[in-house]
């Protein structure tokens, strides 16, 4: 913490602290945005009428983080105090695959609770500081509790029961996390899985085991869009679930949550949707596993008053029909027998689900209409599920293409609104631009009627706003059915000191406004959500209607309304008090295993006078990978240069060069006397360089078979220590034993000059049986020459391992090489 | 009236004319009295081979590419923001200046020559990397991070290990310590691929891990493998295997032949070494690779390729240079061409230093140089050059070639040449697409 103080040393001066904090917003090309990043939550479901424990990180975190959930109703409390700076472990991918990897977080505890008539579902939230704040993120509350992987998983877990809905992630390179469960009957189970669309960015892997370990069914998302996958499986026989990431990535935010259920999957219902206070038969089309598919018939009532969706109610088939106002119809019921040709459209408004039997077919439908109606024609085929890339022409009674429409913003759908130019039948042409999907998933829903007077409206989901400053925040209007009167917004929930000075009326000639907000150089430095309201006159009514902004927590939308959310979070935020630099930008040669000591240059503004933390920047550069590590360190007043160690591990590789990016972190009060935590981040594309070479200390195994010994005994450890000429200091061993091991042996000191093979006395501690195989990590350090300035510990934490600290407390660089060895103890 | 530009000083023969140019304007009928007879003969001539001065090539690749103005051509007349910081020193030849971080260079001045004119007009680095390794321009933009990155057209190692194939067991093109970006085969195929150690000699447990038999049965581990291999081939018949299969038994036919060779893994030994010869060349990858490269052609490699990364100044350039990249590379170049001297070497081991551009002569507002591919140097050591020259001229700010302009075509072709292969020897691609070695050029007359 910043909250030194104990008096320092004269001249450079180092301390090893703590901050809260680290960073992950977007890369940018000049200075760095220093807004707080919202990492992950997990696990990411808390029950309803409960108050659960959950873990929530990100980047940039500092002591006085702001967390804000949308709805007022939940609470979110932190406990305690953010853990260290994450930095991934090994193992390590290397090569291109390397590059841009995810965010550094810190976690930190936090107590959620959700009061007992909570309706299940999505809740944002989102994090903020006097930088900024992040973007939205989302936990979903249930009803009654789920299975949640643990953090030291070693093996499969089981699922007693399905259906069962399991919160996980992958929280390294190349795990994959399995899951057993034993068939109750034979027929069809569906796994699926989340994992994009609850803001994880990973592509996921779904693979289905046999007892014996045979691959029953295997799917990958690589359209990014999630996945489901259906396999057979027969009675009483044991199956495993296994999720892993597409390039066998891991990383603590790919959190994911996975439904394992019996049943088949729906692929469609035909009609797609049926109208409110109808009953009619549906066809249900349904994947059963192994590439099967059978069709059903379900007869549905739907009330006059049915909410949007009602549930199909097939027993094991969770799945909701759409409802609507409009005739629905099929395609098939239109044609009858005729095969091909133009069918006609069942009048407007109006609504019919299709089929495209070949990749290549268009199917063409027709309507007559009178010059001059507005109409809106849309294709729902994305947005059911579907892979259909849909695309619509219209052609005139005069055989001339009229218009033509392929993407709906945020989906693949195609939608058109136009003035007809002329009386007569119009002809639309539907096709598919994708030509992937499989039969039985090329079904779409048409939709024609009339475009009526309508408008709505969108903003930014963050207004940041500095104290003494001013901001336009663009407001956009997208006007329909030829709806073209004046907006007048209203902006509520404006925190004391901010007001809204102009753009508050879009005029019926504009598609935008610019709202201005104006902050008061004496407001106080805080973040809360606003709403914009929007009213107008429509067709002689008045309108009033809440401003959505997208909350851009779905990586993979159906609908670019999926996810809006009326909360806009104002945050007033200060200058900066610093600027960072590396004082050596350029490449500096480091061998593997030691540590950089790489000179950082910060200048105070503002009249600034105090410590400044400088610490690693959560949001590094692509080229930061495989575990570069390197310790906060205060910047004491009356300096501008320190050295941050930098460690780098001896897994490194030597094909391209590292790049390291550092933020510096100052104490202020806010004008209504807060204290609050400022960041400054490197210019984009200023960093410490590093070139890796081979290390100067490397360690070995001895044999590639494991080591066999007698369990009741003591034993050596034998290892291989090579040296570089250049390490002329003495080594000393550390020996850790895995949890399964621990109060069972400990390893004696041991500190040489030699090199070659050294053995490592291990002893027993205890006298319970040791059997089985267990991996042993030992690690050589070694001082490197360096006049490292003295380490101040006054903060007394430590967010390096106490060996390397010890080390550098010392004035030397450390030095550091490590093997695991297996040792087999016998059954 | 027509006219044709036939070039400044790069002809070939006494009338200035080139023997591209003459066969651009014999293609063309445009000038009397060549005939296609003519034509055939010229361009016989033109691809007679010379007599080999080099048996083996050693390529130190600077990647990023190192800056001329620093080292070897600096301006002490230009201005402070194009001359930087560094001083230039007297070296062993009279007349001759590097800059003031080449100091072991500096002392050995009249064992290499300094081509100071090598120009040409990619600014990228993976586009240059390929431009100046194979000779084509890339078909790809700047930034490819596919390893290597000339998927159709071979690398100048891929060349020379076609044409002069191997001489014992080690293989005949070897890349330290990772593979070059542009070092492939091409459509040569997997059979002329770099043999890639991917591990850093510098390393004190440093060994190839393809060389590395396991501990406990090794023969036989080994011997199965073979012969499952071997199996496996044969059900193929003699038809070689196809795909990627294929490009897989080669690659272990030659990790095989490696393996069985106790000569080849001694070579590759680079702890055999005595300390004094590793500091020599210096505790740093550079330096190791260098000394291994050296073992490597005394074992009969024909051509290695060193790849050394980092010198893609932008920021700050100075320090690095200062404390890293200089010293390293004065140290590396110094004592490899004194070695292969000492031993003999050096005259059938042609050494070239080069990176795949120059850097820009002023320097930045953030105190690096960018990109500049118009004017860096090439050091040439051994395999027949003359040394202790200096060839070629830039301007006042080492911008541009005053004199001499050479091309990557030109450097590819003198390469081979001295190594006696047949530059305009013409292969197939995959398509049927007849391609000579080197497209362009000449040979460079001045550097020998």
């Amino acid at each position: 913490m910043l909250t030194t103080t104990t008096p320092r040393p004269a001249g450079p001066l180092l301390t090893i602290a703590m901050l809260l904090s680290v960073a992950w917003p977007s890369t940018a090309v000049a200075q760095k945005a220093s807004d707080p990043g919202l990492g992950y939550m997990y696990p990411p479901v808390v029950t309803v009428g409960r108050t659960t424990d959950v873990t929530i990180a990100g980047s940039d975190w500092t002591p006085d983080l702001q967390v804000i959930v949308h709805d007022p109703r939940v609470t979110l409390e932190t406990v305690g105090r953010p853990g260290s700076l994450l930095v991934p472990e090994p193992p390590f991918v290397v090569g291109p695959k390397a590059y841009s990897p995810p965010p550094l977080p810190r976690e930190q505890r936090a107590r959620i609770t959700v009061p007992k008539d909570f309706p299940t579902g999505p809740v944002y939230w989102q994090v903020a500081n006097a930088n900024g704040a992040s973007q939205v993120g989302v936990f979903f509350v249930i009803e009654r509790p789920e299975v949640i992987e643990p953090a030291d998983r070693s093996r499969e877990i089981r699922l007693e029961t399905l259906p069962v809905m399991v919160s996980g992630r992958l929280r390294r390179n190349e795990e994959i996390d399995r899951y057993l469960f034993t068939a109750t009957r034979t027929g069809a189970v569906t796994c699926t899985l989340w994992a994009r669309r609850i803001g994880s960015n990973f592509r996921g892997v779904l693979e289905v085991r046999d007892a014996k370990g045979k691959l029953l069914a295997q799917r990958a998302d690589t359209t990014g869009h999630d996945l489901s996958l259906t396999f057979g499986v027969k009675q009483k026989q044991r199956y495993s679930v296994a999720v892993r990431e597409l390039d066998f990535r891991g990383h603590r935010s790919y959190v994911y949550r996975l439904q394992v259920r019996d049943g088949g999957r729906v692929l469609a219902t035909l009609p797609a949707s049926v109208q409110r206070g109808t009953s009619r038969d549906v066809l249900v089309r349904i994947a059963t596993g192994n590439g099967g598919t059978r069709t059903v018939s379900r007869g549905l009532s739907i009330a006059g008053d049915a909410p949007a969706t009602v549930p199909l109610g097939l027993d094991g088939l969770p799945y909701t029909v759409p409802v609507s106002g409009l005739v629905e119809t099929t395609e098939a019921q239109l044609r009858g027998a005729a095969v091909d040709g133009p069918v006609q459209f069942p009048g407007i408004p109006a609504a019919v689900t299709g089929e495209l039997e070949t990749p290549d077919q268009v199917d063409s439908w027709q309507f007559t209409a009178a010059k001059g109606r507005r109409v809106r024609i849309e294709v729902f085929a994305a947005r059911l599920g579907g892979a259909l890339d849909t695309s619509l022409e219209l052609v005139g009674p005069d055989g001339k293409t009229v218009a033509t429409a392929d993407d709906v913003a945020g989906t693949t759908d195609a939608r058109l609104a136009l003035l007809l130019p002329s009386e007569g039948t119009y002809t639309l042409r539907l096709s598919d631009l994708a030509g992937r999907s499989a039969r039985g998933h090329r079904v779409y829903r048409l939709v024609v009627g009339d475009d009526r007077p309508g408008f709505a409206v969108t903003a930014p989901q963050q207004v940041k706003l500095r104290l003494g400053g001013s901001l336009e925040l663009p407001v956009k209007v997208t006007r329909s059915g030829g709806f073209d009167g004046p907006i007048t917004l209203e902006v509520q929930g404006l925190s004391e000191g901010v007001t809204v000075t102009a753009g508050e009326e879009i005029p019926g000639d504009k598609s935008e406004t610019k709202l201005k907000f104006q902050a008061a150089a004496n407001a106080a430095t805080l973040s809360r959500l606003i709403r914009i309201v929007s009213r107008t006159r429509v067709a002689g009514q008045d309108v009033e209607m809440p401003v959505l902004v997208p909350s851009g927590v779905n990586k993979a939308p159906r609908d670019s309304a999926e996810g809006l959310v009326p909360g806009i979070l104002l945050t007033t935020t200060m200058k900066p008090r610093t600027t960072i630099r590396p004082v050596e930008s350029d490449e500096r040669t480091v061998h593997r295993g030691s540590t950089h000591p790489a000179p950082i240059r910060v200048e105070r503004l503002e009249g600034f006078q105090g410590d400044v933390l400088v610490c690693l920047d959560g949001t590094q550069p692509a080229k930061f990978r495989q575990g570069l590590l390197a310790p906060d360190v205060i910047m004491p007043r009356g300096t501008n240069e320190v050295f941050v160690p930098c460690f780098v591990p001896q897994l490194a590789e030597t094909l391209d060069a590292y790049r390291v990016s550092m933020v510096a972190v100052t104490r202020v009060k806010d004008p209504r006397g807060r204290t609050r935590y400022l960041l400054s981040k490197m210019n984009g594309n200023t960093s410490v360089a590093i070139t890796v070479e081979g290390g100067l200390l490397t360690l070995g195994r001895t044999s590639d078979e494991p080591l066999r010994v007698k369990a009741n005994n003591g034993f050596q450890l034998p290892v291989q220590l090579s040296r570089s000429a250049k390490l002329t200091e003495s080594v000393r061993f550390d020996v850790s034993f895995p949890r399964s091991l621990e109060g069972k042996l400990k390893a004696g000191s041991l500190t040489t000059s030699r090199s070659g093979r050294i053995e490592l006395p291990i002893a027993r501690t205890g006298t319970a049986k040791l059997t089985g195989r267990h991996l042993l990590r030992v690690r050589a350090l070694a001082r490197q020459k360096f006049e490292m300035p003295r380490l101040d510990r006054s903060s007394g934490i430590t967010p390096l391992e106490p060996q390397l600290l010890e080390i550098l407390d010392s004035g030397h660089l450390p030095v550091i090489a490590g093997v695991s060895v297996e040792v087999d103890f016998g059954d | 009236m027509l006219s044709w530009d036939l070039g400044h000083g790069r002809g070939r023969f006494c009338d200035g004319l080139s023997r591209r140019d003459a066969l651009k304007l014999g293609g063309t009928g445009l000038l009397g009295g060549l005939t296609l007879p003519g034509l055939l003969r010229l361009q016989a001539e033109a691809a007679l081979p010379r007599e080999p001065t080099a048996t083996s090539c050693i390529m130190l690749f600077l990647e990023g590419g190192p800056s001329t103005i620093d080292m070897w051509d600096l301006k002490p007349e230009a201005p402070r923001e194009i001359r930087g910081p560094y001083q230039q020193i007297p070296t062993s030849v009279a007349g001759t200046f590097f800059g003031e971080h080449q100091p072991l260079c500096a002392k050995i001045a009249e064992k290499f020559t300094v081509l100071r004119s090598h120009s040409h007009a990619d600014n990228g680095h993976s586009t240059g990397y390929h431009y100046v390794m194979t000779g084509r321009k890339a078909p790809f933009s700047d930034g490819n991070l596919r390893v290597p990155t000339n998927d159709l057209y071979p690398s100048i190692g891929s060349m020379v290990a076609r044409e002069v194939g191997r001489d014992g067991s080690l293989p005949p093109y070897i890349n330290l310590p990772n593979p070059m970006g542009a070092g492939g085969p091409g459509f040569f195929g997997a059979e002329f691929a770099p043999f890639v150690i991917e591990s850093d000699p510098v390393q004190p447990d440093f060994q190839v891990k393809d060389l590395r038999v396991s501990a406990g049965r090794p023969a036989k581990r080994l011997s199965r493998r073979r012969r499952l291999l071997d199996r496996f081939e044969q059900l193929h018949g003699r038809e070689p295997l196809p795909g990627r299969a294929g490009v897989m038994s080669t690659y272990y036919q030659k990790a095989y032949d490696l393996i069985a060779s106790p000569k080849a893994r001694r070579a590759f030994d680079v702890q055999l070494e005595n300390e004094t010869m590793r500091q020599r060349y210096g505790y740093t990858s550079l330096g190791q690779c260098s000394l291994l490269a050296r073992r490597l052609v005394e074992a009969g490699c024909r051509f290695v390729g060193i790849d050394h990364g980092s010198w893609d100044t932008h920021f700050d350039c100075f320090p690095s240079q200062e404390k890293d990249l200089f010293p390293h590379a004065d140290r590396a170049f110094s004592a490899l061409v004194t070695d292969l001297e000492d031993r003999g070497l050096l005259e059938s081991t042609l050494v070239v230093m080069m990176g795949e551009m120059g850097r820009t002569p002023r320097i930045n507002g953030r105190a690096g140089r960018d990109h500049w591919s118009q004017a860096q140097s090439v050091l040439f050591a051994g395999g027949g050059i003359r040394p202790g020259r200096i060839v070629g001229a830039t301007d006042k700010q080492a911008a541009s070639p005053v004199s001499d302009p050479v091309g990557v075509d030109d450097l590819l072709r003198t390469i081979l040449n001295l190594m006696g292969i047949d530059s305009e020897r013409i292969y197939h691609t995959p398509l049927g697409r007849p391609v000579p070695l080197v497209k362009d050029g000449r040979f460079l007359d001045e550097l020998v």
